[in-house]
């Protein structure tokens, strides 16, 4: 079986098409992206017991919420570790065993999710199917650029934005299964027809055939968000399925059969192979583009300060993108939402959702394939340059349309985030063909695969600076309002004292939305502005990359492997 | 995950200070591998995830000591010269 997967067992025939190495790598990276739709599962998975609400038992969004995280963490990891590896077998045995710990994931997250076990979700879904996502991103990426050297930015950019439109195709699928598979807890009645009663744990029960045992109860509100329409009143728990473990085993064996028929369609050039008709050009031919001829071993470019260069480049781009991504739908409801109510309603946002992944995407391919004519490095300083006027912007129009509800300040908006995410896109889908310039092709999917720890890094990054600058500014803008309120008017509105402000805060009491209720007239909602200071951090972060990619030099000829 | 920032530049030192320390894993992984030390010497870089796994995830900061600690001990007992990598 091993031999059959070999390395030595895929090397092409001549007369190969290499355009059919395309979709094998769209096909394991479309599966692999459908990591993107977890938050698809959050809301779901803390119903478990209860299915139409939370019950007393069920895991907590804080609990599940850490499982992409675990995912993303893990791709690194395994990409890192299993770089030298896939140099060694071949893009057929990683694409293989990428399919096996995808799918196996799921089966382990499924059962986790049957047993109420979370460490079981978190060991399959978070480490088996991260280690999966890692196999599977680097996978086709070394063995595309040795079969496209005349286009490398193109071939790794068809791939990789597979991985950004892997979320897109697995959303309505997932939302067709979890919708096949619900099942409503059985319902036993109206609130008044039924006899309850609330334990010393805080569970509320009634009696079931002689037997006291837990409930949910549900109202108008909780109707308008269940999957299937059921009616107010109580529900059993324990009775019926959110369907998520079912959704888990469908979807795994799915992505095991495409991800093993794409892997069977791997083949590697044979050594020495080139495109008909092209020529490969000599050092220093290139027009300014940085394109080495010369290879450099994977453990010796550990040893290069460029690899730490594209690593800061890689890392920050996609901290900031994260820091615009996590915040963008919050922004256009939250600040244009208010400002311009007749046109951003619901299903603006939606769409507004749909163009992140679409532009997140379309930017994959679209600038991987420009850079092909207009270098690495000169791409990445668009990135940079154009990321930082961007970035430095949004605080600007968000303050603007407070002032003066344009639909122009929208449009700018619109636009300067859209464009944000297809370099984030980009910046994803260009590195390989950036690594290939730098260290040469001989171990580049190896290379890249050790360089996605700057992605795992970013993935912890990210949500720790949003999640941190988002509390600072809320409390500052808290803190100011508060200072600017009669304390009569504020123990009045909250039944406590301005000097209990913190613990109101930490139980929500207390909230810039209720404390504009008793501002001075003529103060100022500090709303948008809450995003200013993650806006201006990513643009110093920005700023490093651009930094790192200034520098950007070749690789000394000492760390050249010798022919 | 507790880690107490309380200020934008707490943010940025923290997004700093953790690429410096991820960097430096990778770096000293390739030294080893460059100077063929085996897998023995991988204990370090394996201390230092371990060190930084403890830290960001349960605070505790005093883990990272192996960190500088590691780095003198790698460099006082690590082979002097390169090995010749190949294929």
């Amino acid at each position: 079986m091993a031999g059959f997967l070999s390395k030595e067992r895929i090397v092409a025939k001549e007369g190969f098409n290499r355009w059919l190495i395309a979709p094998a790598a769209l096909g394991i990276h479309l599966c692999i992206g459908s990591v993107y739709a977890w938050s698809l599962f959050n809301p779901a998975l803390i119903k478990r017991l209860g299915v139409v609400t939370s019950a007393a038992d069920d895991w907590t969004l804080k609990g599940v919420v850490w499982v992409f995280t675990v995912a993303i963490v893990f791709l690194g990891l395994a990409a890192a570790i299993a770089g030298h590896w896939l140099e060694k077998v071949g893009p057929r045995m990683v694409g293989v065993a990428a399919a096996c710990c995808w799918s196996g994931g799921f089966f382990i997250g499924g059962f986790g999710i049957v047993t109420g076990q979370l460490w079981l979700l978190y060991l399959g879904y978070g480490v088996l199917g991260g280690c999966g996502l890692g196999l599977g991103y680097v996978s086709p990426v070394g063995t595309l650029i040795r079969w496209f050297p005349d286009r490398r930015g193109m071939a790794t950019g068809i791939a990789i934005m597979g991985f950004g439109g892997g979320a897109m195709i697995a959303k309505p699928m997932i939302e067709g299964f979890l919708r096949y598979y619900h099942k409503l807890p059985d319902y036993l009645g109206s609130v008044d027809s039924l006899k309850l009663v609330t334990d010393e744990t805080g569970r509320r029960l009634t009696e079931v055939a002689g037997e006291m045992k837990e409930v949910v109860i549900i109202g108008a509100n909780d109707v308008a968000n269940m999957i299937i329409p059921g009616q107010e009143g109580v529900y059993l728990v324990g009775t019926g399925s959110i369907g998520v473990a079912q959704t888990f085993f469908t979807i795994g064996i799915i992505y095991l059969v495409v991800m093993l028929c794409a892997a069977f369609g791997y083949r590697v050039p044979p050594e020495g192979w080139k495109p008909e008709g092209w020529e490969p050009p000599e050092e220093g031919e290139h027009h300014g583009k940085m394109i080495t001829m010369h290879h450099v071993h994977i453990d010796k470019a550990l040893k290069t300060r460029q690899f730490y260069q594209l690593w800061v480049i890689l890392c920050f781009n996609v901290t900031a993108g994260i820091g615009v991504l996590a915040v963008a739908k919050t922004m256009m409801t939250d600040i244009f939402g208010r400002t311009l109510p007749d046109l951003v309603d619901l299903r603006f946002a939606a769409t507004y959702v749909l163009m992140i992944s679409a532009f997140n995407m379309v930017g994959r391919f679209f600038w991987a394939s420009i850079s092909d004519y207009l270098g690495r490095k000169t791409t990445y300083y668009i990135f940079f340059v154009l990321g930082i006027m961007l970035y430095c912007s949004i605080p600007y129009t968000a303050a603007q349309v407070s002032v003066d509800p344009s639909v122009i300040w929208l449009v700018y908006f619109y636009a300067a985030t859209l464009l944000i995410f297809t370099m984030y896109g980009g910046g994803f889908a260009t590195i390989p063909a950036y690594l290939a310039d730098v260290f040469g092709t001989r171990f580049v999917g190896g290379i890249h695969g050790r360089l996605l720890t700057a992605w795992a890094s970013a993935g912890v990054f990210g949500p720790v600076a949003i999640t941190s600058l988002r509390e600072i500014s809320v409390k500052n803008a808290i803190d100011d309002l508060v200072s600017k309120i009669d304390p009569s008017a504020f123990q009045a509105k909250f039944g406590a004292g301005v000097e209990q402000l913190h613990i109101l805060i930490d139980a929500n009491t207390v909230t810039i939305a209720k404390l504009m209720e008793i501002v001075p007239v003529g103060t100022i909602d500090p709303t948008p502005n809450l995003y200013n200071t993650t806006m201006y951090l990513m643009a110093v972060v920005l700023f490093i990359a651009l930094l790192a990619n200034a520098f950007m030099h070749p690789v000394d000829a000492k760390h050249y492997m010798k022919a | 995950m507790d880690i107490p920032l309380t200020s934008a530049a707490d943010v940025f030192i923290f997004i700093i200070f953790c690429s410096i320390y991820v960097c430096s894993i990778l770096w000293i992984f390739g030294d080893i591998t460059t100077r063929g030390s085996g897998t023995k010497a991988m204990i370090f870089p394996l201390l230092f995830v371990v060190a930084g796994t403890l830290a960001l995830i349960k605070g505790v900061y005093l883990a990272l000591i192996i960190w500088p600690v590691g780095y003198v001990v790698w460099f006082i007992i690590r082979p002097k010269t390169e090995i010749e990598l190949t294929d």
